[in-house]
C-alpha cells in the first residue's frame, strides 16, 4: 500500500509548483507547458535534490515513485488519446508541394544527423546492453519529432494558423508526428523483442493487423458517437466512460503486443470522429484532470529522472552541446532550406524551421519511453531533456524576431480544424 | 506548376530526402563495428577482504555494514557509484575497457578528525555470470585507514556473491 500522506503531499506540491511556474512562463511570453516542464526539473535532483537533499529524500523517497509513475502513465494515456483526437487526417492530405517536401525533409535530415551523431555518442554514452541500431534509431526518432500541440498553440496565440506558414507548419507537424510515432513503435518492437513475451513476428504482424482493424473497422463504428452527439448535442456519462474504456482497451492491446500503452491510446484518438464540435466537446470533458493533475505528475517524474549533475566534465558537456546543436541544425535549417526550395520566401521558410524545431512535451514522452526500455542512459536522458527545453524555449522569441506581426499574410484556406487540444496546454 | 519547377522539386526531393535515407542506412552499417563500453550498471553485492581490518572503522564512516550494496548508474564510460544508497557516499568515476576508477572527496570521517578522500579501482570480469569485479579501496588523507581489497558481484537473476 502506498503511504497516502506522502502521495497526497507529493501531488499537492507538484500541482502548486507546476501552476506557479506555468504562470511565470506565461508572463515571460512562453507557453505554460514550458513552465510545467521546468517545474518538474526544479523538483528533481537537479535543483531540490541538490539544494536540499534531505527534504528531497523525505518528499520523494524512491519507494514512493512507483505510485506517482502509475498515475502519470494514466495521465499520458489520456493525453495521447487527446493528441490522437486532435490529429486530423485531412491535415496529412494537404498536398501542397511545400508541405510534402518540407515535412519529409524535416524528418529525414534531423534523423540522419542524429544517427551520424550516434556514431560519436554510442562508444561514449551507451553500453553493450544496447545495440548501435537501437541507440541510433532512437536518437533519430527523438530528434525528428515536433510537438504538434505546442506548435498549434503557438500558431493560435499568434493568430497565424490561417496563413500559408501556419497551414504548412501544421501539415508538416502532423506528418512528423505520425512518422515519428511509427518509427518509435518499430524501435520499441525490435528492442522489446529481445526481452518480450512474444516472438518478433507476432508483435509485428499483430501491430499491423491491429492498426488496420482500427483504421478500417473501428473508425467506422466510432462514427456512432458523433451521430449521437449531433442528435443530442452532448454525450451521456456512460458514453464518455465507454470512450475512455476504449482508449484503455486499445492501450492494453498495444502493450500486450509488446509496443507500448501510449501507441494504443494515440491510435484510438486518431480514429475517433473528427467533427470539430465533437472533438471540442470530448476534449473539454477529458482534458482537465489529465492536464491539471496528471501531466504535472509526468513532468515531475521526468524531472526526478533528470539529473544535470550526471553531465559532468567538459567531455560530457561537449556531448550535450553537440546534441543541442545537431537537434537545432537538423530540424530548423533542414526545414528552412526545404521550404525555400519548395518556393517559400526566406523569412517564412525560417519561421517554419523555427516552428518545426519545437519539441516540447512530445519529446519528453518519447524520452521517457526510451529511458524505460533502457535504450538511453541516465546522462543521455538528461542531455536530451535539456535539448527539449532549449528547443522549446527558443521558439517563441525566435519566431517573434524572424516573423513579426507586420510580415504576416493571411491566406484563404479553410479554418484550422481542431486547435483546442493545443489550447488547453496554455490555459 | 511549370514542368521546370516540377523537375526542380523532384530533384530536390531526391537530394534532400533520398540521400539522407541512404545516409541513415550507411551509418547503421558503419555503427555495427563500434565497440561500446561493457555494462556495469546495477546493484553489486560488495565484500571487503576481512584481512583489511584497519580499514573497518573508516568504512563504517562511509556507511558500510556487513551486507553492502554498491549501486552503479552507468552512462557509457561515465559512472556514479552509491554505497548502500546513502546520499553522502557517492563516487564519481569512469570505465576504461575493463577498468573502473572512481573517487570521492571531502568526506567527513570521525576516525581521521577531518576530511577524507576515497578512491576505488577495480577490474571487471566481463565473461562471468554474474558479472564480478575485484579491486582496491584506497583512503587518502588518513594513513590509519590504509587500503582495503574487495570483491563484488552484480545482482543478476537474483544471484548473490557467495560468502
Amino acid at each position: 500500500m502506498p503511504n497516502l500522506t506522502t502521495l497526497v503531499l507529493q501531488i499537492a506540491i507538484i500541482i502548486v509548483v507546476a501552476r506557479a511556474m506555468g504562470v511565470v512562463f506565461r508572463w515571460i511570453g512562453q507557453p505554460q507547458v514550458v513552465g510545467e516542464m521546468v517545474a518538474g526539473i526544479l523538483l528533481g535532483p537537479s535543483l531540490l535534490g541538490w539544494a536540499a537533499p534531505a527534504i528531497s529524500a523525505e518528499l520523494f523517497p524512491p519507494s514512493s515513485l512507483g505510485y506517482l509513475n502509475a498515475l502519470s502513465q494514466v495521465g499520458l494515456i489520456l493525453f495521447m488519446f487527446l493528441v490522437g483526437l486532435d490529429l486530423n487526417p485531412s491535415e496529412l492530405k494537404k498536398g501542397k508541394h511545400a508541405a510534402i517536401l518540407t515535412s519529409h525533409v524535416s524528418i529525414v535530415v534531423p534523423f540522419f544527423l542524429a544517427t551520424l551523431l550516434a556514431l560519436y555518442l554510442y562508444p561514449r554514452l551507451s553500453d553493450e546492453s544496447v545495440t548501435f541500431a537501437g541507440f541510433a534509431l532512437f536518437m533519430g526518432a527523438a530528434m525528428s519529432i515536433t510537438a504538434f500541440p505546442v506548435l498549434a498553440r503557438i500558431l493560435t496565440e499568434r493568430n497565424i494558423q490561417r496563413t500559408s506558414l501556419g497551414t504548412v507548419a501544421l501539415a508538416c507537424a502532423a506528418v512528423d508526428d505520425v512518422t515519428g510515432w511509427c518509427v518509435l513503435a518499430y524501435i520499441v518492437i525490435v528492442i522489446r523483442a529481445h526481452h518480450g513475451e512474444h516472438p518478433l513476428w507476432i508483435t509485428l504482424i499483430g501491430s499491423i493487423a491491429f492498426a488496420l482493424v482500427m483504421i478500417y473497422v473501428i473508425r467506422r463504428l466510432l462514427q456512432r458517437f458523433e451521430l449521437t452527439f449531433r442528435k443530442q448535442h452532448r454525450l451521456s456519462e456512460n458514453l464518455i466512460a465507454l470512450i475512455v474504456l476504449l482508449a484503455l482497451l486499445s492501450a492494453f492491446i498495444t502493450e500486450w503486443l509488446g509496443i507500448h500503452v501510449l501507441f494504443g491510446s494515440f491510435l484510438m484518438g486518431a480514429v475517433m470522429p473528427k467533427e470539430p464540435a465533437f472533438v471540442r466537446y470530448l476534449t473539454s470533458k477529458l482534458e482537465s484532470i489529465a492536464v491539471v493533475v496528471l501531466l504535472p505528475i509526468f513532468f515531475a517524474l521526468t524531472g526526478l529522472r533528470t539529473s544535470i549533475s550526471l553531465v559532468t566534465g567538459p567531455a560530457m558537456w561537449f556531448c550535450c552541446a553537440l546534441i543541442i546543436i545537431v537537434a537545432i541544425g537538423g530540424k530548423l535549417f533542414g526545414s528552412m532550406i526545404a521550404a525555400r526550395i519548395a518556393g517559400m520566401p526566406w523569412r517564412e521558410g525560417a519561421a517554419l524551421g523555427v516552428l518545426m524545431n519545437t519539441r516540447g512535451l512530445m519529446e519528453l514522452v518519447i524520452l521517457n519511453i526510451g529511458f524505460e526500455i533502457k535504450v538511453i542512459s541516465p546522462a543521455v536522458f538528461s542531455m536530451m531533456v535539456l535539448m527539449a527545453l532549449v528547443t522549446t524555449l527558443m521558439t517563441s522569441p525566435l519566431l517573434q524576431w524572424i516573423y513579426p506581426e507586420g510580415s504576416r499574410e493571411e491566406v484563404s484556406a479553410g479554418p484550422r480544424l481542431v486547435p483546442e487540444l493545443a489550447g488547453f496546454l496554455a490555459d | 506548376m511549370t514542368p521546370h519547377s516540377k523537375k526542380r522539386l523532384v530533384f530536390s526531393y531526391v537530394l534532400l530526402v533520398g540521400i539522407p535515407v541512404l545516409g541513415v542506412m550507411g551509418v547503421l552499417g558503419a555503427g555495427r563495428h563500434l565497440t561500446p563500453p561493457i555494462s556495469v550498471a546495477g546493484n553489486w553485492d560488495f565484500r571487503i577482504d576481512p584481512t583489511a581490518s584497519q580499514a573497518e572503522s573508516c568504512l563504517a564512516d562511509l556507511g558500510f555494514t556487513h551486507s553492502n550494496v554498491f549501486s552503479i548508474s552507468q552512462s557509457g564510460r561515465y559512472l556514479t557509484l552509491k554505497i548502500n544508497n546513502q546520499p553522502g557516499a557517492t563516487l564519481i568515476g569512469d570505465l576504461r575497457g575493463k577498468l573502473v576508477a572512481a573517487n570521492l572527496s571531502l568526506l567527513l570521517a570521525a576516525h581521521c578528525n577531518g576530511a577524507l578522500g576515497m578512491s576505488l579501482t577495480a577490474e571487471v570480469e566481463p565473461e562471468g555470470v554474474p558479472r564480478v569485479m575485484a579491486g582496491t579501496l584506497k583512503f587518502e588523507g588518513c594513513p590509519a585507514c590504509g587500503t582495503g581489497h574487495f570483491q563484488a558481484a552484480r545482482r543478476e537473476l537474483n544471484t548473490k556473491l557467495s560468502e
